[in-house]
């Protein structure tokens, strides 16, 4: 993988209301930035943050 | 910040807002959902700018919204972008006719706010009276970096319509990381620049399926290649970050290098928890920590089955490294296990886990209060303490007074009980600082040889006992002075247990004549309530005898202080939330201990009683 300069890095965070789209627009953004092929949906649970959330949530 | 269009501004936009200012991070305002059919381009956008101000610059708006929402005019391109598909295939197209006027309307408020971060561009601003697009680049640039103002977006992240035009402004004009001094716990800073030494800043732990424990750092300086060694500035334990990932969910990608403003995850480093500092070089640098809110909810734990007690502990000081707003304390006082976390609803997560994950069954309960019991007035006791069946027997008889200890007034000699004068020799005197807080003084005031001096320690002891488990509910006792004055010996039979038993119950009489009091622990409660919920929140608070101490109102929230009993505080924050939808926040830090009043502690005391006699 690429290394990237660091006037290249923008440190991001996405923040919202729950339900605003956070997760929904992490994965297009990651579509769109063609880090994957093929955008997940938050309601077949196959998004990209989704597939983390056993680790995010403890344990 | 996302916006539901839908909703407009929500609670959590307000909550995660005043965070994003109290830390100085620049926000842009992603309105999503414009596809959806209750969305609301107007009514969102103005509850945006009433809640943000003049900060807000629109740079998209739509040109229709609900299911038809396929394009926006950009006003800083001044092009409108039509997407045919849900792909994020897009076209720029001159904007329509019909809306060239509000385009153009918007365009020059965004020259304008872009031109005020600059002083060469307010001089061209005015000169020309318009801004190239790379120069109104430049100003909002400025602008972001310094939080001046929020630019506005057109989304819709399920059709990936506005996706990628986002992405670009963020490239182009979102502030780069070197923009940012990065803050030492010595209060010097950090550039965040490639050419310094390689410094990581631990932000997350985690342990993963199939992986075990991951690292996930942050490259605050320099550049970290495979195989560094790096020293832990907190332990001074040596690491080698062996292989260096680029997370992308479970996805890990393998790096060989990775460069200052970058964030990457590294996994079986020896011993690395969230907030620790790894340097690569001879500068010691620690990165401020991440601040991790305050604990809202208190619960006792314990599991079911005895013997899954050590599991449960090391399963819960895992849990907090993970998450560090979980947090595990044994109570030697209270002899419980106290977890807290961000909510009920938090406890429960984990709870679920527990039981799912772990197998193991476990038992939540409201923790002990930690009350302190102590006098009001002067009182004595006498104590004969013999025992005389068979054997060596025991004798030993103390004659004590106590007195509370107040704060700035000295031991005097004189006192009056039941109304005849009684004048102490004060010889010796101890004064013990208790580990749960307050005094014991201890003065020795024995005239003519009535006790040896070498029962006074067993005398203590015993008096130490009973502070140790009050005579009223078995709570720390504190601030009294105990004076003894007189006693008997028996030749043959006194001895130190003796002693130590006739004082022990010596003072425990006195106490009980002393004017007893049970003291509870007082909490600075601080509300932050909207205010059409206040008072509902008052009149709860109120409920649990809170000492109002002080309003004050700030941009639609009043902001309450108050004195609470712990006692009182069990699951507030459940109840504030459902009073006010979430809407509220508060926090609680300990003041100090205040008597309590007499019907709670009678109750108290019946309480106690009952239990005694149960054991
Ligand atoms: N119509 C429409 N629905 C969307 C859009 N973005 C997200 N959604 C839907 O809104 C719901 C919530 O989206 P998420 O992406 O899970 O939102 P979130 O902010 O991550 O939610 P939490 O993690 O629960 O706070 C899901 O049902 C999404 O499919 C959008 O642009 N348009």
């Amino acid at each position: 993988m690429k290394v990237y300069p660091t006037q290249n890095i923008r440190n991001v965070v996405l923040i919202g209301n729950t339900k605003s789209g956070k997760t929904t627009l992490a994965e297009t953004m990651l579509f769109e930035g063609k880090v994957i092929d093929r955008r997940g949906s938050v309601e077949a649970k196959t998004t990209v943050s989704e597939s983390i959330l056993p680790a995010r949530m403890i344990l | 910040m996302i916006i539901n269009a839908q909703q407009g501004v929500e609670v959590g936009t307000e909550i995660l807002s005043r965070y994003a200012e109290k830390h100085s991070k620049p926000l842009i305002i992603a309105v999503n959902q414009l596809d959806h059919e209750k969305a609301n381009w107007e009514s969102t956008l103005e509850s945006v700018k009433q809640t943000f101000g003049k900060k807000v610059v629109v740079i998209q708006f739509p040109v229709e919204v609900g299911p038809a929402f396929n394009s926006f005019i950009d006003v800083l391109k001044m092009k409108m972008y039509l997407f045919k598909d849900e792909n994020g295939t897009r076209e720029e197209h001159d904007i329509p006719a019909n809306l060239k006027d509000q385009a153009d309307e918007y365009h020059q408020i965004l020259a304008e706010l872009a031109a005020e971060n600059d002083e060469a561009l307010m001089e061209t601003f005015f000169d020309k009276g318009v801004l190239t697009e790379e120069e109104i680049r430049k100003g909002l640039s400025i602008g972001l970096a310094q939080c001046e103002i929020m630019p506005l977006f057109c989304l819709s992240a399920k059709k990936d319509i506005g996706v990628k035009r986002l992405m670009e402004f963020i490239i182009n004009v979102g502030p780069n990381p070197d923009k940012y001094e990065q803050k030492l716990k010595n209060g010097e800073s950090v550039p965040c620049s490639v050419n310094g030494q390689t410094s990581l800043f631990i932000y997350k732990t985690a342990i993963e399926p199939h992986i075990g424990e991951v690292s996930y750092f942050r490259v605050m300086s320099g550049k970290l290649t495979e195989a560094m060694d790096v020293v832990n500035h907190e332990t001074g334990t040596k690491e080698r970050i062996s292989t260096i990932f680029a997370v992308a969910g479970k996805k890990k990608e393998k790096l060989t290098e990775i460069v200052a403003g970058d964030i990457g995850c590294s996994v079986k480093l020896k011993s690395v928890k969230t907030n620790q500092t790894l340097n690569a070089g001879p500068k010691e640098w620690a990165f401020e920590s991440i601040v991790f809110p305050p604990s809202k909810f208190r619960t006792a734990i314990k599991a079911k089955v005895e013997k899954d007690e050590e599991k449960l502990g090391e399963l819960l000081n895992k849990a907090h490294s993970e998450d560090p707003t979980i947090r595990v304390e044994y109570s030697k006082e209270l002899k419980q296990t106290i977890l807290s976390g961000q909510g009920e609803h938090h406890i429960n997560i984990l709870k679920w886990h527990l039981n799912n994950t772990h197998k193991i069954e476990i038992e939540l309960f409201s923790p002990k209060i930690p009350y302190r019991e102590t006098i009001t007035k002067v009182a004595t006791a006498d104590y004969r303490h013999r025992k005389q069946s068979g054997g060596a027997g025991q004798f030993g008889e103390v004659h004590l007074l106590i007195e509370p200890v107040l704060e700035g007034v000295p031991a005097g000699n004189r006192f009056k009980i039941d109304g005849k004068e009684l004048v102490l020799n004060l010889k010796g005197k101890e004064e013990f600082t208790m580990d749960w807080g307050g005094k014991l003084e201890y003065y020795n005031c024995i005239v003519g040889g009535a006790i040896d001096a070498r029962f006074m320690p067993a005398i203590l002891k015993g008096v130490m006992e009973k502070m140790e488990e009050g005579p009223l509910t078995g709570s720390y006792a504190r601030d009294i002075r105990v004076f003894v004055y007189d006693g008997k010996m028996h030749p043959v039979d006194s001895n130190e247990i003796s002693f130590k038993l006739a004082g022990r119950n010596a003072f425990k009489e006195a106490f009980k004549k002393a004017g007893p009091k049970i003291m509870e622990p007082i909490y600075n409660v601080e509300v932050l309530v909207p205010s059409d919920c206040m008072g509902d929140v008052m009149s709860d608070l109120q409920n649990r005898r809170a000492m109002i101490e002080g309003m004050s109102s700030d941009k639609g929230f009043e902001i309450i202080k108050a004195r609470v009993p712990l006692a009182e505080m069990h699951k507030y924050s459940t109840t504030l939330s459902s009073l006010t939808s979430g809407r509220a926040t508060f926090t609680m830090t300990y003041a100090d201990y205040q008597q309590v009043p007499a019907d709670v502690q009678d109750k108290l005391l019946k309480e106690y009683e009952a239990n005694e006699k149960d054991e």
